[in-house]
């Protein structure tokens, strides 16, 4: 990890050095950064439920992965003439860190904006009633502990609910951000 | 993307993801279905994305009791269910509705069809006096104007009975057709009889016994002469107001009358407090404008309380005939604030004096009564929900544009309509209109008959109200002109009143509650029988909630009752599609109803059948909302839908919520 971060740094001197100092010599030296994708350890996934929600025409991920959901888009459908609609444990966020303690605690921020009519809520087991799980109802969760060896999952589930509308159609971005402390 | 390091973090690594998330609509997961085995009384906005689906049930309740001058009583529900009571209620008769048993049709075919809501029965002896078979004409009114006609007779010694059937007579024009009454006794003391038909606006319908096949219109007038008082003065014209400013019209009679000119305007103010009553009055020819009389400011000098008339001058004021005009009334500031009365009723009366009037053929001054019957053409609906029909004597100045003849063959015997409605207001019909005899001051009158004396002289009218525990009004001899008219004893302590009819043979005033129980008795004495009719009505499947989707459903239901007490019975049963009873919801007066939250299972079938059953209490809406969510298999989606169920158990025009 040290490591990196002296990459990252010399590199930036690198870069900033001939715009400051006006040398008669320099040395320069190069640290080649590999960049390459690798399984993530924590990372979103699609739920328990997430066939029959998707398979009633109620939610689709794209891009999803047997690693995860990759920045896709999540849509939503709601049910016209509907009261509320329960999309439960339809997302899970899990963490495959293992007994590796260099990569423990992990800790999940869920951040929601810009939806409106729908709240997110997650849960350390599988809710049957939306109201079982913590509703994020500001900006920010958490921080939510997910251990590696104990609870490895976190549901989300989602409600909808239109006040009557007949015709809804809201964005918003949910934005989880996993950090190891 | 915006990563927000919780601060104070030792974060090492930081991974963030954002999901857009993206929400629109698709199509409703179950369907609603009302098309099965449901008579046509109820609407709906079902399937109609709308904030909650509803249903209106139109329910069924005693709606009319009539009793002729042959020992014979008649008790109709709202949906046309007869029930026939003699010898004093030993012997009794169930005829079912025309829409259940049929009935000829205007073209002669058998129907079936609905034509409305039953509002009101009468019926006339055919048979006169004779006691060894009774033989009556049976005619029952539909909101919507159609009239049913049958024949029933009984033998006395046979205790035999013959029904003639339901046939369609005629379609009066208009709705809200509120009564059907006759002149009671007509046949007793050979009078003509007759049918009388009265809708809500005033217009009035007779049918002579002369003529059978034939409805002469007698009345048209959508408006009525609001007179305050028809005392032999004839001068008082009463508005009535709502307790903030008010503008109303009138029209000034285009003949004989080219001009009117008006000095003065009396008042009629009413609170319950005593207090100082400060008010404009103007005149225009727009609401609330004062283009021809601009605001004239009265105040007492002296508090009053209660109801009391006061009497300005103004500028003579011309006003020109065949014109509308509308006279304002703006109640001003007073730290009493009078005009917002609780009690009795929120009303305010004004009349206007016309103490100069000219015609086309010449000016006249003083306002003799004989014209300043006909000085105002003042249109207003009267809303008339009940109504009686009597005969006496023709008055000078004023007819009905039917009569009878006398016992010895004389003319002259008028048959004379007299009227209520909801604010209570009593009228009586004339030949240029309805004129307004009374006001009650009390909100909920509900239904009017007759006390026959022994001659037309020492009769009295009698009203109820619908709602419980309030007075009921007896009035003075309807000899006078002038009625007045003293609360007596309420009729019913529980439920609501909804037809009254006097039994002239008792006898006494039978009045019909809306669970069925009739009292009958003398003002102030009561009896009553339960049990008397038949009726309880079971709606099946009045409404099947099919799901769309694949999967295997479990429906939940959550009950929040809203006016349950309403009704003396209801029962909501959930089946499925093989009838195999899921939920039931039941309440019965008096017990609590079961509130628990039941599954009903729509695994394969995929579908449930709502039913109910209900008996109605009192004559009000009815309220019972749901909540039912429909669950996928292991709870992975519930998708939450609201519906409500409306019970209506009183007529439209019945201005109750």
């Amino acid at each position: 990890m040290k490591i990196k971060k002296l990459a990252f740094l010399s590199t930036i001197f690198a870069i900033l050095l001939p715009t400051l100092v006006v040398a008669t010599v320099v040395i320069s030296y190069t640290y080649p950064i590999s960049v390459s994708s690798t399984t993530p350890e924590i990372y979103l996934a699609e739920g328990p439920n997430y066939a029959v929600a998707n398979n009633m025409g109620l939610m689709t991920v794209t891009n999803s992965t047997s690693n995860g959901i990759m920045s896709q888009t999540i849509t939503l459908k709601n049910v016209t003439g509907s009261y509320s609609v329960q999309l439960l444990n339809v997302l899970s966020i899990f963490n495959k860190t293992g007994w590796d303690t260099s990569k423990a605690p992990v800790y999940v921020y869920i951040n929601v904006s810009g939806l409106s009519h729908v709240a997110v809520g997650y849960s350390t087991s599988e809710v049957n009633w939306f109201t079982s799980a913590t509703n994020i109802t500001g900006t920010s969760s958490g921080p939510i502990h997910i251990t590696a060896y104990g609870q490895q999952v976190l549901y989300l589930s989602f409600l909808l609910w239109t006040n009557g509308a007949s015709s809804v159609t809201f964005s918003g971005t949910v934005t989880i951000q996993y950090y190891v402390g | 993307m915006v990563v927000v390091i919780p601060s104070g973090s030792r974060s090492d690594v930081i991974i963030s993801n954002n999901y857009p998330v993206s929400v629109g609509n698709i199509s409703p997961s179950i369907v609603y279905n009302n098309s099965s085995n449901f008579p046509p009384r109820w609407s709906t906005n079902l399937n109609v994305p709308k904030t909650q689906a509803y249903t209106n049930i139109t329910d069924v309740w005693p709606a009319s009791i009539y009793c002729n001058e042959n020992q014979t009583t008649f008790i109709a529900d709202s949906y046309g269910n007869l029930t026939i009571l003699w010898d004093e209620g030993a012997s009794r008769v169930y005829v079912q509705s025309p829409y259940s048993i049929g009935y000829i049709n205007l073209t002669g075919a058998t129907s079936y069809a609905y034509l409305g809501q039953i509002t009101s029965i009468a019926a006339v002896n055919l048979t006169k006096t004779t006691k060894t078979t009774a033989y009556a004409l049976v005619n029952m009114l539909t909101i919507y104007g159609a009239v049913f006609n049958a024949t029933f007779s009984y033998t006395y010694s046979t205790k035999s009975t013959s029904w003639s059937g339901w046939a369609e007579i005629t379609k009066l024009p208009g709705t809200n057709w509120t009564s059907v009454t006759t002149n009671l006794n007509g046949a007793k003391y050979g009078y003509n009889q007759n049918f009388t038909f009265v809708n809500y606006n005033g217009t009035v319908y007779n049918r002579d016994i002369t003529n059978w096949s034939s409805f002469e219109l007698v009345n048209s007038y959508i408006g009525c002469f609001d007179v305050f008082s028809a005392a032999d003065n004839g001068t008082y014209y009463a508005f009535k107001t709502a307790p903030t400013k008010e503008s109303e019209e009138f029209q000034i009679s285009s003949s004989p009358y080219a001009q009117v000119n008006i000095t003065n305007v009396t008042i009629f103010l009413y609170n319950s407090k005593s207090q100082i009553f400060n008010f404009n009055i103007s005149i225009g020819t727009l609401p609330y404008h004062g283009d021809i009389l601009s605001n004239q400011t009265f105040s007492t000098t002296n508090k009053y309380k209660g109801g009391v008339y006061l009497d300005y001058s103004i500028p003579k004021t011309k006003l020109v005939g065949g014109t509308y005009y509308y006279l304002n009334f703006f109640p001003l500031e007073s730290k009493e604030q009078w005009m917002y009365m609780q009690k009795p009723a929120p009303y305010l009366n004004m009349s206007a004096i016309m103490d100069y009037f000219t015609t086309s053929s010449g000016t006249y001054e003083g306002g003799g009564y004989t014209f300043v019957y006909y000085l105002f053409a003042y249109y207003k609906n009267p809303k008339i929900i009940s109504a009686v029909e009597f005969y006496k004597p023709e008055f000078s100045g004023y007819s009905s544009s039917w009569s009878a003849l006398a016992p010895d063959g004389t003319a002259g015997v008028n048959m004379t309509l007299y009227a209520i409605s909801w604010n209570g207001t009593v009228w009586q019909l004339f030949t240029n209109g309805w004129h307004s005899y009374s006001h009650l001051f009390l909100n909920g009158s509900r239904a009017i008959t007759l006390i026959q004396g022994t001659n037309w002289q020492n009769s009295y009218l009698f009203i109820a109200n619908l709602f419980n525990k309030t007075n009921t009004y007896e009035s003075s001899m309807i000899e006078y002109n002038n009625l007045t008219f003293s609360p007596q004893s309420s009729i019913f302590s529980y439920g609501t009143l909804e037809s009254l009819s006097y039994d002239p043979n008792a006898p006494y005033i039978k009045a019909l509650e809306t669970n069925g129980t009739v009292a009958y008795g003398i003002i102030n004495s009561w009896k009553y029988v339960n049990n008397l009719i038949n009726f309880y009505y079971e709606y099946p499947t009045f409404l099947a909630i099919n799901s769309t989707y694949s999967q295997n459903f479990t429906a939940n239901a959550s009950y929040n009752h809203g006016q349950l007490w309403y009704m003396y019975n209801f029962t909501l049963y959930f089946n499925d599609s093989a009838k195999n009873l899921l939920l039931e919801f039941a309440y019965q007066n008096g017990s609590s109803p079961n509130l628990a939250q039941k599954p009903a299972i729509l695994s394969n079938k995929r579908g449930i059948l709502i039913n109910v059953t209900m008996k109605p209490n009192m004559a009000f809406n009815s309220k019972f909302y749901f909540i039912v969510y429909f669950q996928a298999a292991s709870n992975s989606v519930i998708i939450g839908y609201i519906f409500n169920i409306r019970i209506i158990n009183h007529f439209p025009f019945i201005p109750i919520k």
